[in-house]
């Protein structure tokens, strides 16, 4: 059987092909294996950054003026008790117990003639480090790690990187409404209506949608409705998912950790969503 | 060897130039910084009129007085952390001239403890211990596994970048990174069973 052509990295895809540990790793390459030429667009990108990357910003932040890493746990534990609090509190005690059984299983005299650092040193100075790495390497490789970006929508062209003001980051601008050029998402959904009329139309036949689904089909009624209109912000991340499977290139598979939503997404544009469990199981 | 020449004599330069400085009160805004030169009469007066006391020797023109204290501090720690990393390498090149695998495994045990004595020079430069924290994420990653010889390359690479690079640029640390990645060293697995996708 030939190899089908192409694929197009979705951004939680993009999230664990940069972040995530060996074991995933593997896992994505050997489902990348199965293809030719691989993609990603600049909407995944501005996604990565406005998501993952401002939550690995403040956590650093977080680090860097907190006394030590217990206090970075208690602001963590005062946020709003949502996913993204959840999160990074398990980022932060997985990098915490890494480190620690570093430190841990070296020698005290080690420790006491080279270390001459407490636990509780040690820990924050290479949590702040790792966070730095982390940031830093992840936006530089984004687009290394695919053949090629797409951006038919001309979104957020002029993204940057977060730049360290002193010890810390600034992630601004973070999302497209503070770029400089005004996109073409419009035009594009005017391009394409067939395709995001027949998302419309699936999702709007399952049953029990959760509540982003709702918003979504809510938003790609609004913007398919007024065609002259510019697409607001807000019902343009709404479709996040939808524009993504669009944008990809045509005959591409749509690779990605969120199955629940491009499995029908990808059903009604002809295109096949694919996630870990397309890997045969051990 | 360029920084142990330079590093040194010119924060010792900023020392002396900071001793010679005199705050006044300027606008109210803020404070003027102005040098202090002494009386600046004796500055238009003829040469002649020079007395002999205050002519200038031309070596000590070009002598800076360093504080030798400091100047010793910043010295010995740069040449303990190259003294750490040239034995580090040492490790690395004995474990690529051992044919056994328990033997290189052995060796690289020693390496592991050598690298993390690099902790005590985490202060040395932001880069720097950005590195560091690296090379021992590196390594501690690969714990459970077995060195293959395009590891120890790659960590023989990084170490040499950074004994000639101890006050790294982010440039050097990129290219650290970068030669790990290549090596397949698993750089994330402080964030090993996290689910990151929301």
């Amino acid at each position: 059987m030939n190899k089908p052509q192409k694929v197009f990295l979705e951004t939680t895809i993009m999230i664990d092909r940069l972040c995530k540990d060996r074991e995933t790793k593997s896992k994505i390459e050997k489902i990348l294996s199965n293809y030719n030429k691989t993609y990603t667009s600049n909407y995944a990108r501005m996604e990565f950054k406005k998501g993952f990357i401002q939550n690995l910003v403040y956590l650093h932040g977080k680090v860097v003026q907190c006394k030590d890493l217990t206090d970075v746990f208690e602001a963590i534990s005062r946020l709003s008790a949502t996913p993204k609090g959840h999160l990074l509190g398990s980022i932060l005690e997985n990098i915490k117990n890494f480190y620690k059984k570093i430190y841990q299983t070296k020698p005290s005299e080690i420790i006491k003639n080279h270390g001459d650092i407490s636990l509780d040193e040690y820990l924050k100075e290479m949590a702040e480090s790792y966070l730095n790495n982390l940031i830093r390497n992840s936006w530089r490789r984004f687009d290394k790690v695919v053949d090629e970006m797409v951006n038919p929508m001309k979104c957020f062209v002029d993204i940057e990187p977060p730049r360290k003001l002193g010890r810390i980051y600034d992630n601004t601008p973070r999302s497209c409404n503070k770029s400089k050029y005004k996109c073409e998402i419009r035009k594009f959904f005017n391009d394409m209506p067939e395709s995001f009329t027949d998302i419309f139309n699936r999702l709007g036949n399952l049953h029990n949608p959760d509540t982003e689904t709702i918003n979504r089909i809510r938003s790609l009624r609004e913007i398919l409705r007024v065609r002259k209109r510019d697409i607001r912000t807000k019902d343009c991340w709404n479709c996040s998912d939808a524009i993504m499977a669009v944008e990809a290139p045509n005959d591409s598979d749509i690779f990605n950790n969120n199955q629940k939503h491009y499995i029908p997404i990808c059903e009604a544009i002809g295109k096949k969503s694919i996630g870990y469990d397309s890997l045969p199981q051990n | 060897m360029a920084q142990l020449g330079t590093a040194a004599p010119l924060q010792g330069w900023e020392e002396i130039r900071k001793a010679r400085r005199q705050e006044t009160e300027g606008n109210g805004l803020d404070k003027d910084l102005v040098v202090c030169f002494g009386d600046l009469r004796q500055l238009i007066r003829e040469p002649e009129e020079v007395m002999e006391g205050q002519k200038i020797s031309p070596e000590a023109l070009y002598s800076i007085k360093l504080p030798a204290k400091e100047v010793d501090v910043e010295t010995s720690k740069i040449l303990k952390v190259r003294a750490i990393i040239q034995d580090s390498i040492d490790c690395l090149s004995k474990a690529l001239d051992v044919e056994d695998e328990i033997e290189t495994e052995s060796v690289m045990n020693i390496f592991n403890e050598s690298v993390f004595k690099l902790t005590a020079f985490l202060k040395i430069n932001k880069n720097f211990k950005d590195a560091i924290c690296l090379i021992q994420t590196a390594v501690e990653g690969q714990i459970k596994s077995v060195y293959d010889r395009n590891k120890i390359l790659a960590l023989e690479k990084v170490l040499a970048l950074m004994k000639d690079n101890i006050l790294m640029d982010e440039e050097i640390l990129n290219e650290c990174f970068d030669i790990f990645e290549s090596a397949s060293f698993d750089i994330n697995a402080p964030l090993a069973g996290t689910e990151l996708a929301l």
